[in-house]
């Protein structure tokens, strides 16, 4: 093999391939060290939203939603304040999850739903509290389903609604559901 | 010490990036809503510049011609992608609001363009001044586009409130405002640099301006070989 063919055709193909092994690792090694954090923000951030949707509780224990269809997560108040369920459905974009805080006899007290997948300005109304409001202090699931979605954003609040429902319907099994 | 000031001065006026060789400009126009959202646009993308211009400087011997721009764009990607993971675990509120800008970095012209143009032809110390230089030139232009944006067009700054509510200029904020505050800033830079006699000389054809030329650079290289 003379030198001009090496340089011509092995001589890029070895340097790109060197460059690639290179940053993988670096790259491996850093994700190594930062996805920890990122795990754990994200678990902060978590245990804020369900704090913000059931005044007054602090801490949580998880709950085994496995066998319940339609629901995510289910968390108990440690100190028996209510319950925080998530459910995810799908909208415009994506799955908009909704988080609800109930309290011991099914009431919706609090709700918040994570719309970062939708239309900014459009579906994105369906996240507000002005629109969330509507399902506070629902108890059953028929109520839920009455609530009007928004004009222009029906994918988006349909999903807040089947959420909601999904969560109110569930909620005797959710309260008889055991540890995890 | 002179001549590496003389490049570092370069990139924040005579050539600057934004301004005069108009590169980056979507970054700026999208992200200079905020002053802590352009700041920290702006001290992401100098970081990036600085380092991807010294790795490229480092490897500019070995990086064979034919696959330069692969090689480029994966040292590049490299940089960004570390900033994003460092931001994502250490500030997530700026990673928040810069979106889906920190990743296009990776396709920023200037950090291309200057790895093209300035970083594989010179040394190491002088592709870190011309890196940092240029990344000074961007935050300063985000920044100061992005005090004016926030402050008339939202009425606060840095997330305080300054101007009482209803009294803004609520098309700053959106992108006509900006292409207009973007014009404006070209103008005034133009103006000063041809009131002191400097005028903008283009050295080349595409004057490093990698986006809007389509001349292939092979035939330049060699031109400056000979």
């Amino acid at each position: 093999m003379s030198k001009e063919t090496f340089n011509e055709y092995i001589k890029p193909f070895v340097v790109l391939v060197c460059i690639c092994l290179v940053v993988s690792f670096l790259l491996a090694f850093t994700n190594s060290k930062t996805a920890p954090v990122v795990a754990e923000n994200e678990r902060i951030e978590a245990e804020r939203t369900r704090q913000a949707v059931l005044p007054g509780s602090a801490s949580f224990t998880e709950l085994d939603v496995s066998a319940i269809d339609g629901v995510e997560t289910a968390f108990r108040e440690t100190s028996g304040a209510g319950y925080v369920v998530t459910a995810g459905y799908k909208g415009y974009g994506g799955i908009v999850t909704v988080t609800v805080g109930l309290d011991n006899d099914g009431k919706v007290v609090g709700i918040s739903a994570n719309v970062s997948s939708e239309t900014k300005g459009i579906g994105s109304k369906a996240g507000q509290e002005s629109y969330l409001s509507n399902y506070k202090d629902l108890v059953n699931a028929a109520a839920a389903e009455q609530v009007d979605t928004i004009s222009n954003a029906t994918y988006s609040s349909t999903a807040v609604r089947n959420g909601v429902s999904s969560i109110l319907r569930n909620f005797e099994s959710i309260k008889g559901a055991s540890e995890k | 010490m002179k001549d590496k000031m003389k490049i570092l001065l370069n990139g924040m006026f005579k050539e600057n990036p934004v301004l005069i060789l108009a590169l980056g400009c979507c970054s700026v126009l999208a992200v200079s809503v905020s002053v802590s959202g352009g700041f920290g646009m702006g001290v992401a993308l100098t970081f990036v510049l600085v380092c991807s211009n010294v790795v490229i400087s480092l490897l500019r011997n070995i990086i064979p011609s034919k696959v330069r721009i692969p090689c480029y764009i994966v040292v590049i990607a490299t940089f960004v992608t570390l900033v994003e993971m460092l931001m994502e675990a250490y500030l997530k509120s700026l990673y928040d609001s810069l979106g889906v800008f920190l990743s296009l970095i990776v396709v920023n012209c200037i950090v291309l363009g200057r790895a093209e143009m300035f970083a594989s032809k010179h040394g190491v110390v002088d592709s870190f001044f011309d890196g940092l230089g240029m990344g000074i030139g961007y935050t300063m232009v985000i920044v100061g586009m992005s005090v004016i944006r926030e402050l008339f067009g939202s009425g606060t700054l840095l997330g305080y409130r300054i101007i009482p509510e209803g009294y803004q200029l609520g098309i700053l904020t959106q992108a006509p405002g900006g292409f207009f505050l973007f014009g404006c800033a070209i103008a005034i830079l133009v103006a000063a640099m041809a009131k002191k006699g400097k005028k903008f000389e283009p050295k080349m054809g595409c004057d490093g301006n990698c986006a809007a030329c389509h001349s292939a650079c092979e035939d330049r290289k060699e031109a400056e070989a000979k």
